[in-house]
């Protein structure tokens, strides 16, 4: 287990080394980043001295050392745009995308393990059907659709809800649920096959025979089971759900890490993007590792070598 | 293709889901009648996508009080809804046909050639693609936008190079459960070369999961190019796509629904088709599955 938790961490930080050199690399072959910098007016010696200060006339090797160095002291220079140390930028907008996503993932769960058992449980009845569809049209629809709907019927037409901002627990509601349906339908879908496979088992036989309730059996003997599925889609979702923030936030101007990075984005502040790129990767990678930790844990038959 | 053995009990497996037939061949035709549209849609659009008329701008749907001269409407600045909404066809099928493929045919025949001769180059590409399937897809994605810059040819490379790394995992699997099989060493004592037999002999029997992978990736690109495009980060103007149809709307809810409804309708009915053709795919090339 020890040794399988030391090779995982090593090809996480050779993940995030790999997307931070992308990010590196890019940004110097995609254009002088200095020419984001001056303005049309400027000199060929102010341009030099841009460059010199910013160590743009180093060689590559050495921007590279300098930039890793940095990058794990949790420097990535100055956003461009706000003209404020990056790194700092990403720590003060992280918050609102771990609520956002918390919530989003409550939502999602308080739904569809109910929804999944039920139907799994009742398998070819009404709910069952209704959940189906519901899963299926669930994991068709674009959430941003989904979210402009919600726009337009909940905070245009019946202005029960704010769309915009963050001030209160209100503002959460619209983008917790247009970030929580794409997650619902596939937790809804795997709960109910879990279900219905679970339930042929011979465990399941012996427990309705010796004369439990069948709310017991469900609960107590097969429920268990769903454990493992649920934890490896979590494990998947994750990833796709952040993906889904940066969406998500930015319909909603919900001021997280998603909409700082498009917007960073949108006016070349690469600073920031490296930064988010950084943080955002070891965020994905050290949550995959917990969750193949926790896997093993709910898993006694997982062995890894 | 030794798989031939095994269709007679996977078709008989599927004819009993008579209904699960019916419901992929109403996918299939609705995806057919789109992909024509794609192709026709200079021909057959009743106005230019992208001529405006400010003097008919936000005029709203035929049945909703707006003329039979635009059926589905127009946009703030006066342009053809349903003639966009043909038009960003084109952009959705186009780039996930060809995303998918690139991604698909790298992986694939990266996974075969890996799977099937080992050694340093399949454990240098196996640490690769690990690495990279750490990251979600859009993350990934959308940081390859951020560096590469937005544009149509940039959007597929991005998808591409974020894509290939599944089908690479699934076609090694594939094949080194394949490549101790007796038709394998059949082929070799036979003295067929070793190209030969892993791509002729293999990888179509191994081919199946792969095409399962390939169809829900289309309708997981067509969401994710929309997104994209949405961002302003996808296919730019003056180029219509359903994605920057939406995110123009949004400025226009409260006056103009039609803005908003149509092109995410075209959207969620063109992936809605693409999944139930894959959950279909699925359950016939997949004999094991219970559902």
């Amino acid at each position: 287990m020890a040794g399988y938790v030391a090779r995982r961490l090593l090809d996480a930080a050779l993940g995030v080394l790999g997307v931070t050199t992308i990010a590196f690399l890019a940004i110097r072959l995609s254009g002088d980043p200095v020419a984001l910098l001056v303005t049309e007016y400027a000199t060929p010696e102010d341009i030099a001295r841009v460059r010199r200060t910013l160590g743009l006339d180093q060689p590559l090797w050495v921007q590279y050392a300098r930039f890793l160095a940095d990058a794990l002291r949790g420097n990535f220079g100055e956003s461009l745009r706000f003209i404020k140390p990056a790194a700092p930028l990403v720590y003060s907008a992280l918050p609102a995308t771990v609520q956002l996503a918390a919530a989003a993932l409550l939502v999602a769960l308080a739904v569809a393990l109910p929804l999944g058992m039920v139907a799994g449980v009742r398998r070819g009845s009404a709910i069952d059907g209704a959940a189906i569809v519901l899963a299926t049209l669930g994991q068709s629809m674009p959430y941003f659709w989904l979210g402009i709907l919600l726009i337009m019927v909940f905070a245009v037409r019946l202005q029960w809800l704010p769309a915009f901002g963050s001030e209160s627990w209100r503002h959460l509601i619209l983008p917790a649920l247009t970030l929580a349906m794409t997650p619902m339908a596939r937790i809804a879908r795997i709960v109910r096959s879990g279900m219905v496979e679970v339930l042929t088992q011979d465990y399941i036989r012996t427990a309705h025979a010796k004369g439990l309730r069948a709310s017991a059996v469900v609960v107590r003997h097969a429920l268990p089971n769903l454990a493992i599925p649920l934890v490896t889609l979590l494990a998947l979702d994750f990833g796709t759900l952040l993906g889904g923030a940066v969406v998500t936030e930015t319909i909603f101007a919900w001021p997280g890490v998603g909409r700082l990075v498009v917007q960073a984005i949108q006016s070349r502040d690469y600073p920031v993007v490296q930064a988010v790129v950084f943080y955002l990767a070891t965020a994905v990678v050290l949550i995959n590792l917990t969750l193949d930790v926790i896997y093993a844990r709910l898993d006694p038959r997982v062995r890894y070598g | 293709m030794a798989s031939a053995v095994l269709w007679p009990v996977a078709i008989r497996r599927a004819a009993r889901r008579r209904r699960g037939h019916v419901v992929a061949a109403a996918a299939a035709g609705f995806l057919a009648v789109t992909a024509a549209a794609a192709l026709l849609a200079p021909w057959i659009v009743p106005h230019p996508p992208t001529r405006q008329q400010i003097a008919r701008r936000l005029t709203p749907p035929a049945w909703a009080g707006g003329g039979w001269e635009h059926l589905l409407g127009t946009d703030q600045l006066g342009r053809d809804i349903a003639s966009r909404i043909l038009y960003g066809t084109r952009v959705s099928l186009g780039v996930a046909l060809v995303a998918v493929t690139l991604a698909g045919a790298t992986g694939t025949a990266l996974g075969v050639v890996a799977g099937y001769y080992g050694g340093g180059i399949e454990r240098l590409l196996t640490r690769l693609a690990d690495v990279q399937l750490a990251f979600p897809l859009t993350l990934l994605v959308i940081t390859l936008i951020a560096l590469l810059g937005p544009g149509l040819g940039n959007v597929i490379a991005a998808m591409a190079l974020g894509g290939w790394a599944t089908y690479f995992r699934m076609a090694r699997a594939q094949v080194l459960s394949l490549r101790e099989a007796e038709y394998v060493l059949a082929a070799r004592c036979l003295g067929i070369p070793d190209a030969r037999i892993a791509f002729r002999h293999v990888l179509p029997n191994a081919l199946s999961p792969l095409v399962v992978l390939a169809s829900f990736s289309v309708a997981q690109v067509i969401i994710l190019e929309s997104a994209l495009s949405f961002l302003g980060l996808g296919v730019q103007p003056p180029i219509p796509t359903w994605g920057a149809m939406l995110a123009d709307s949004r400025d226009y809810l409260a006056i103009a629904w039609w803005l908003a409804a149509f092109p995410g309708l075209a959207l969620m009915l063109t992936v809605l088709a693409i999944n139930l053709l894959g959950d279909w795919l699925r359950d016939l090339l997949d004999p094991r599955l219970v559902v």
